[in-house]
Parts: C-alpha cells; sequence; structure tokens
C-alpha cells in the first residue's frame, strides 16, 4: 500500500518535472494562455510557455487567423515578427483578431534557407514577444537548433510547417477552417502532439466583438486526434 | 598628368608597345587633327593640334587612337575614388589633373616628402605619367605642377618667377598681359591691385589671391569625406578572405574607438577597398539605430564580404561612418532590460536587412484609402507609425497581389452558388454583401469602376472575399 502510494507520487513528481522542463533544462519563461479553460488545459504549462518552440500544419489563412487570435491575447508591448515567403499577408485583416499590427514587423524572402536562418537569428535575439516563420520543411536537427535559440532569447518561437518530419518542438498544432454559423470564424483546432500532455481536439470560434475564443465542441475522441496524427 | 588621355588609352588596352609614339586624334575642320600625345610622341615633336598627316610625316610609326574625352573623364573621376586613399578631399581638376588637401593627412604618410613620392609610385605603377606638386594653396600647386619644377613648394616667392600662364587665365587676358611686357607672375604682384582691377577685372586680382593664399579656394570634393575614419595601409597586397576580416575587424575596432571618443554611433558605413590595379570596392551597411559594436558591424559586414574580389590583391583599406548619430553612454552587451531588448531587436532587424535586402523587412502601415491594392504601405521598421481609420467591414488575413478572376455557377437567381479557382470547385454555402469600394477619383484617369465585394463560405468553411466588377467575377483575399 504504502509502497504503491510512493509510486504515485514519484511518477507524479515525475510528470511534473517534465512539464517544467525541455531536455533536461529548466524553462523558466513566463506562459501566454489561450484564455479559453479547454485549451489552456490540456497543456501541462496551461497555456504555451516563452522560450520554446511550437508548429503549426494546416491551411494557411486559418493558422493566420488563429495565430493573430492567440498573439493578440498575448499582453505585451514587446514586437512580433513574422517572416513569410509570400506577399500575401494582409495586417488589416489580422488586426480583426486582436493583433495590434504596430508590433508587427514582417520579413520576406522567397528563399527558404534564408527564412530559417533569419527565424533562428530572431529567436536568438531578446526583444521579440513571439517570432513567425512560414517554412516549408525542418529536419529534426533544425528543430532542435530552433528550440535551443528560443530558450536563449526568451521568445516564443512559431514554425508554420507543411510536412510532419520528426520535431523538437513542444507542441503541434493543426488548424483547418470548419463550417462557421455565419458569422464568426470557426476552426478545427487539433492539438497533435504535445511534450508531457495528450493529443487532443476542438471546434472552436473566434469571437470578434469580445476577441476570445469560445468552445463550441471538444472532440475528445483520441482516435480522431491519432487519425490526424 | 600631362598625357592623361594617352595614358588611359593605353592602360585600357595591354597588347600595345609602350615605346611605340601614340597620338589621339579626332576630325576637325581641315581634317584629322591630333588632340592628345604620349611621351614617345611628344619627344618626337608631336603636339596636340598638328594634322594627322603633318604627324605621320614627322614620325612613319605613329600609332593612333580615336580621342574619347567623355571616357577620359570618367576615368579621370575613377582614378580620384582610388585617390581617396591618400586624402578624404580628392576632386577631378580640369581634364586632366587631380587635386587633393592633404592638409593634416600627410603625416599619416610620414609628411608632404613620403607622401608625394609614394603618390607618385603608386600613380606611375599604374601607368599614370604624373607631375606633382604640393603647396600651401591649391592654385599655387596648379602653378608648381604644370610651369614649375613640381615637388613640395615652401613659401610662395618661386611664384613670381613662372609665367602668368601659371595662373590659368582665359587666352586674351594672357595675350593683353604678354603685350604690355607682363610676362611673370611677380611682375603682376608688384602692381597696385586697383588699376590692375579695373584694366583686367576682378577676375586677375581674385586669382592673384588665391595664389598667394589670401582668399581660401575651396576644392569641391567627389564626396565630402565622413569625419569618422579609420584605414590600413597593408604592407602587403591581400587577397584572402581570412586577411580581409581580419583587416576589417581592426578597423571597426579603431572606428567604434573613435566614435566612442565622440559620444555618436554609425547609422551608415562605408569599407572601400583599394586594389593594387587601380580598381575600388565599395560595400555599405545601414543601421536603424545608431551603433558602435564591432561585433554587430562585423556581422553586418560578414554576409557581403564575398562580394569584394580581391583581383590581385588589396593594398589599403578603408571605413569610414558618413551619417552618424549621438549616442550617448557605454554600448555595453545587452543587459536584461528594455534598452537591451530595444538594442537586441534594432541590431537583428539590421542584419535581416544586410542579408534580405532593406525593402524586404518592412511594417504594415495603413493608409487611408477604401481600394485594398492601395491601403497598405511598407514602411521602414522604424518609422513613426501613422494612425488611420481602420476599415469599415471585416478584411482577409490574405490579400492576392492581384485580383484573380474566377468562373461563377450562378443559381436561378443569378447569385453564385460555387465557383472554380486553381482548378478545384467551390460550392458556397454563404454569400455576405455587398460592400461597395469605389476607387478614389483623385487616382483619376481611366479608374477602374466601383467593385462590389463579398465574404463567402465553402461547404468546408473556407471563406473567401470575391468581388464582382462589370459582371465579372474575382477572388481577392482569404479569410482566416
Amino acid at each position: 500500500m504504502g509502497q504503491q502510494m510512493q509510486t504515485g507520487v514519484i511518477e507524479q513528481l515525475r510528470q511534473h518535472i517534465n512539464r517544467l522542463t525541455v531536455g533536461g533544462r529548466i524553462l523558466t519563461g513566463k506562459t501566454c494562455s489561450f484564455g479559453e479553460a479547454a485549451l489552456d488545459g490540456a497543456l501541462p504549462w496551461g497555456g504555451l510557455p516563452t522560450g520554446s518552440l511550437h508548429e503549426l500544419v494546416g491551411h494557411a489563412p486559418a493558422i493566420a487567423g488563429f495565430l493573430s487570435a492567440y498573439l493578440g491575447r498575448v499582453r505585451t508591448s514587446r514586437p512580433i515578427l513574422w517572416i513569410t515567403p509570400e506577399q500575401q499577408l494582409y495586417a488589416p485583416g489580422l488586426a480583426a483578431y486582436g493583433l495590434d499590427h504596430r508590433r508587427l514587423t514582417i520579413a520576406w524572402t522567397r528563399r527558404s534557407q534564408d527564412r530559417l536562418w533569419a527565424f533562428e537569428e530572431a529567436l536568438r535575439t531578446p526583444g521579440y514577444a513571439a517570432v513567425v516563420a512560414e517554412i516549408d520543411s525542418a529536419d529534426l536537427t533544425a528543430t532542435r537548433r530552433l528550440q535551443l535559440a528560443a530558450e536563449a532569447g526568451h521568445g516564443l518561437g512559431l514554425l508554420i510547417r507543411r510536412d510532419a518530419a520528426p520535431s523538437a518542438a513542444l507542441t503541434r498544432w493543426r488548424i483547418d477552417p470548419a463550417l462557421s454559423d455565419g458569422r464568426n470564424p470557426r476552426w478545427s483546432v487539433t492539438l497533435e502532439r504535445c511534450r508531457g500532455g495528450q493529443p487532443a481536439s476542438w471546434l472552436l470560434d473566434w469571437d470578434h466583438a469580445s476577441l476570445h475564443f469560445r468552445l463550441v465542441a471538444a472532440l475528445a475522441d483520441r482516435s480522431l486526434a491519432a487519425a490526424a496524427e | 598628368m600631362p598625357h592623361w588621355p594617352t595614358d588611359r588609352w593605353q592602360r585600357q588596352r595591354s597588347d600595345i608597345d609602350p615605346d611605340r609614339p601614340l597620338a589621339l586624334t579626332t576630325r576637325a575642320s581641315g581634317g584629322v587633327r591630333l588632340v592628345a600625345v604620349d611621351a614617345v610622341a611628344a619627344g618626337n615633336g608631336l603636339a596636340p593640334g598638328m594634322t594627322l598627316a603633318d604627324a605621320r610625316a614627322l614620325v612613319p610609326d605613329l600609332l593612333t587612337g580615336a580621342a574619347d574625352p567623355a571616357a577620359d573623364a570618367a576615368a579621370l573621376d575613377k582614378l580620384a575614388a582610388w585617390c581617396s586613399r591618400f586624402s578624404p578631399w580628392v576632386a577631378a581638376d580640369g581634364a586632366d589633373g587631380l587635386i587633393l588637401d592633404i592638409s593634416g593627412v600627410a603625416h599619416l604618410f610620414g609628411g608632404e616628402g613620403r607622401m608625394l613620392s609614394l603618390m607618385r609610385q603608386k600613380l606611375t605603377h599604374l601607368g599614370c605619367h604624373v607631375r606633382l606638386a604640393a603647396a600651401d594653396t591649391p592654385a599655387a600647386a596648379w602653378a608648381w605642377a604644370h610651369h614649375g619644377r613640381g615637388g613640395i613648394l615652401r613659401g610662395f616667392a618661386p611664384i613670381n618667377d613662372l609665367p602668368v600662364e601659371a595662373m590659368r587665365l582665359p587666352l586674351e587676358t594672357g595675350d593683353d598681359l604678354k603685350r604690355l611686357g607682363l610676362r611673370l607672375i611677380g611682375d603682376l604682384a608688384k602692381l597696385p591691385r586697383a588699376p590692375l582691377a579695373r584694366r583686367f577685372g576682378q577676375d586677375l586680382t581674385a586669382r592673384l589671391d588665391a595664389l598667394f593664399g589670401r582668399r581660401g579656394e575651396p576644392i569641391s570634393p567627389r564626396l565630402p569625406p565622413a569625419p569618422w575614419r579609420a584605414r590600413a595601409d597593408l604592407p602587403e597586397p591581400i587577397i584572402s578572405r581570412e586577411a580581409i576580416d581580419h583587416v576589417l575587424h581592426h578597423l571597426l575596432g579603431a572606428l567604434c574607438r573613435l566614435l566612442e571618443q565622440d559620444q555618436r554611433g554609425a547609422r551608415r558605413l562605408l569599407l572601400h577597398a583599394y586594389r593594387v590595379d587601380g580598381a575600388v570596392q565599395t560595400l555599405a551597411i545601414g543601421t536603424n539605430l545608431p551603433n558602435r559594436d564591432p561585433r554587430h558591424l562585423f556581422r553586418l559586414f560578414r554576409d557581403r564580404l564575398d562580394g569584394i574580389e580581391p583581383g590581385f590583391g588589396i593594398e589599403t583599406m578603408l571605413l569610414e561612418a558618413p551619417v552618424c548619430d549621438a549616442m550617448p553612454g557605454k554600448q555595453t552587451d545587452l543587459p536584461q532590460t528594455n534598452g537591451g531588448q530595444a538594442t537586441g531587436v534594432a541590431e537583428i532587424i539590421d542584419r535581416l536587412q544586410a542579408r534580405l535586402g532593406s525593402a524586404a523587412v518592412f511594417r504594415p502601415q495603413p493608409v487611408e484609402s477604401h481600394w485594398p491594392e492601395r491601403s497598405l504601405r511598407r514602411a521602414p521598421p522604424f518609422a513613426r507609425w501613422q494612425p488611420a481609420k481602420p476599415p469599415a467591414a471585416l478584411r482577409p488575413v490574405a490579400l492576392l497581389p492581384q485580383p484573380e478572376p474566377v468562373e461563377i455557377e450562378a443559381d436561378a437567381t443569378g447569385w453564385p452558388k460555387a465557383f472554380r479557382w486553381h482548378r478545384v470547385p467551390r460550392q458556397l454555402v454563404r454569400l455576405e454583401g455587398p460592400e461597395r469600394l469605389a476607387p478614389e477619383w483623385w487616382h483619376g484617369g481611366l479608374a477602374p469602376t466601383h467593385r462590389d465585394y463579398f465574404r463567402a463560405e465553402d461547404a468546408e468553411g473556407r471563406r473567401y472575399w470575391l468581388f464582382r466588377q462589370d459582371h465579372a467575377w474575382f477572388l481577392h483575399g482569404l479569410f482566416g
């Protein structure tokens, strides 16, 4: 009985330590929450911890909307850098999600190796609240370097990618559009991978009026998340 | 440079026998005439102004080429750039001369004498015939180079023995003076000024004043020099990238110490590499905030240094900061303070711009225009924010660079129920609008007609910004 309890406590502690560390290093930064209990609750850190790398895959405009909504909630005056291969990013549209585009700087280059370079260097720089980069593919080594750079700069690294190669990122999200109620944008949001957490999937609305995420339905079926992976 | 046109002509051709007399010619009244002759041809009695026929009679093996004053002038300008290694105050003078202000820089070369011999050596090496003179005024230096013995002129006394032509007078004034028996500058200098000015004009007395330093005569330099500069004269020409890096480190260290002394930070830096063959290569970098951190400035140059082609070697490198701003205090390594973070962001933007191009890094600045294509401007990353009214209705997160025509499938009432884009049919479940946008009249001319914009959603929840214009449909953006 006592033995069992001890194992339970050790296991709990182990999980706790897992949440607070990345590769043996302690996460020191703050956490930026989504402000929606279902999402924050699925993440061991109660949001995304700064000084770490996260990935997004899926429908590009939906990702841009979802990220703008999330970054708009991160209450800081520190700037955001968005590294993109396209000339399409339209700031007035991002502003509708609450992302104050006075904070936004865009770096545009078609050469993917330059985007990767810019991403790593900007992440390493203290001062950015977040650095977003659209990079077609990145291998495990590249994502390890990016994770280390994010730890050094204490910012949030958000990698929008197309492939599904193994990665050192703490989380991977899949964002796809979903049929809306006609008033607000709706997304199918899947947490495909989460260090120290479980996959999960939701239908989520963004309320333009109150600038909040709103849960429509939790697709608790884990097989759905697994199928997406 | 008494033989500049022929020097220039020979320098541009490597297969010429330098001992063969050369003349450059042009077609003039009375046939082809010589415009310039080289030293060998001059030694054989040829002079500009002769007809080519006469010249050939005197020197049968004369080599000729076409005179090209524009190319001479362009090459002279390049040579002036190359001479900025000696002094930043350098200007082309006339069609065949260079004038340098060496006050305050001669000591860098071990005095005026050594400086002149170094210049003679370097210019001769480039294939230029030179007559060099240094004097206390530009006019005296010109006179001493063209009509005196050349070299360093101490004081003004020897000028008195030079002919009046050494004052660069208009031709008729010179002839008038000679007719009056005034052949030497000394003859003029003895005369009272007022009658001289009445008889020959203010210009003559002004020239006398300039010659004897009674009036400043400015040199107009090619480019105003930066007060913050550092130079390295290399004992051996360098070629390797490691050597160039090493010299640049050294120069940046020296320049940043100067900037620190003056409490300044660089906004723009120019690195000039002077090659053995007379070419100058220049790299420019810029910063968004004043900076004097050698490590950061080196990083900005690092990616660009591959653009330097050392050829047969670089013998001098010069670094200057033409644009600086006040920057108090010591530049320290980024502390975890707001100031440090701002420095970090400014530095990374400098580096992104150095590598991606300065226009590739920008801040989207809304402009007051209804027309979507005109509603944003790319502002420099640290430009002042200008408030603008937000758009009246929801805008897409992605705006296509050009509206793309789409094929519409209409329902019975004429509204689209599906459209085709990228060859994929999209069934619409929702269409909201219209929001009518009209082009501003002041963009005038062939202004397009108004557009009716709609927000559409397809069966999978993808949302589009469509518009109708003159019965045609276009896709213009994608909603998030």
